[in-house]
């Protein structure tokens, strides 16, 4: 029987054309990006495009774009990159306009976060069994569509002393001084709502912070970091629409009188009763 | 056919496969790049960007700076080449013809040198 050859210069031409044209398709004359997202920009790169985006909606104040085109940057965390990217900004020594505009981008993203958290968890607030609350008078009228849920007395939400587990990081030091008071108009967010804000004076979120809210002669106190999923400087209280608060801060502040639930309009014509933001900072 | 064209031709296939498989089916992937190599659609939204923040601020150096990352080109032409072919709605054709406007004529500064 004859033996037939292997045919080994075809094999060994073969393998030598591969690797030739592996060693000249990856290493020689690779192929040239043309049409990158900005997703795989250098990081520093990366900073400039998310500091431009915040540039343009201090700007056009489009947050829905804004939002766009923070996602094409693939951050994992688009607040956490945006503050980091102001904090390291502030340590720079980088103009104020782009540590503000980074700063409220972040605070713009984070409120809506917040706001989506407590829309989807207030109806909680609303069907608990009521307890004995200090809090008296009828509530205001509730719209058609809320009756169901606004038929008991609104209750504050966080009357309770933070557990031992809270990590309560109250800053000694100056007083707190009320950097913001906003009136926010929004179907998303529960009538009534008082959301408290508290931060150092680095600006960032202090738990365990006791406020003191007063009317009518009642006082009540709830405190800060009871919702960490809402951010550790939060707390909220649920105001009755028809009476007038003063708020203060038990570690130190000047005393927010007049404070009530604003009267807004939806786009139907149709009323309801918004919320208050108070944001308190560490000077 | 002799031997040593049986192997040339092999190596000329070897090849044509190793370049198809090289840049077609595995290109090199790359991370870390610069804005230049964005995509057309991204570069037309970044130069919108710029254009939205100079109405802000009005800082036509800092525009300046932010579409140098785009290119080597001047400014201006970057403006017009990404109004030629960017997808903008006439707003946004209004305020990247303003900044066009008001950056043609802008020549860098060179930063004075100490004695």
């Amino acid at each position: 029987m004859k033996k037939i050859p292997a045919p080994w210069h075809l094999i060994i031409g073969l393998i030598l054309g591969l690797g030739l044209g592996l060693v000249i398709s990856w290493g020689i004359a690779p192929v040239e990006t043309t049409d990158a997202p900005p997703s795989l920009l250098r990081s520093d790169f990366k900073d400039k495009y998310r500091a431009l985006i915040a540039y343009a909606y201090a700007s056009t104040d489009d947050f829905d774009r804004a939002k766009d085109r923070l996602a094409s940057l693939n951050d994992s965390n688009s607040i956490e990159a945006l503050q980091s990217q102001a904090q390291r900004a502030l340590a720079d020594d980088a103009s104020p306009e782009s540590v503000d505009a980074l700063a409220a981008l972040a605070a713009d993203l984070e409120y809506e976060t917040i706001a989506t958290q407590i829309t989807a968890t207030s109806t909680r607030f609303f069907t608990q069994t009521p307890r004995a609350s200090t809090q008296t008078g009828t509530p205001s009228t509730p719209s058609p569509t809320e009756a169901a849920t606004l038929t008991l007395t609104p209750i504050p939400i966080n009357t309770r002393t933070p557990p031992a587990t809270t990590e309560a990081s109250l800053t000694p030091g100056a007083p707190y001084i009320l950097q913001t008071q906003d009136e926010i108009c929004s179907t998303n967010i529960s009538e009534g709502l008082m959301m408290v804000y508290v931060s150092d004076a680095s600006q960032k979120a202090v738990s365990g912070v006791e406020i003191i809210i007063e009317w009518d002669g009642n006082e009540e106190h709830f405190f800060t970091g009871l919702k960490p999923e809402l951010g550790n400087g939060y707390a909220d209280f649920t105001m009755d629409t028809n009476r007038s608060y003063s708020l203060r801060l038990a570690a130190g502040s000047t005393a927010t009188t007049e404070l009530s639930a604003p009267p807004c309009q939806d786009d139907d014509g149709n009323h309801y009763w918004g919320s208050l933001r108070l944001r308190f900072q560490q000077p | 056919m002799s031997r040593w064209i049986q192997t040339l031709l092999a190596i000329a296939l070897g090849l044509a496969a190793g370049l198809f498989y090289g840049w077609r089916i595995a290109p090199v992937e790359y991370v870390d790049l610069a804005p230049n190599t964005l995509h057309a659609d991204y570069r037309a939204e970044y130069t919108l960007m710029v254009a939205e923040a100079y109405q802000n601020d009005s800082d036509l150096n800092l525009a300046a700076r932010h579409l140098a990352l785009l290119g080597s080109a001047h400014p201006a032409e970057i403006i017009q080449e990404n109004l030629d072919n960017g997808n903008y709605d006439q707003k946004e054709i209004r305020i990247l013809e303003e900044l066009l406007g008001e950056i043609e004529a802008w020549q860098p500064t060179l930063a004075e040198s100490a004695p």
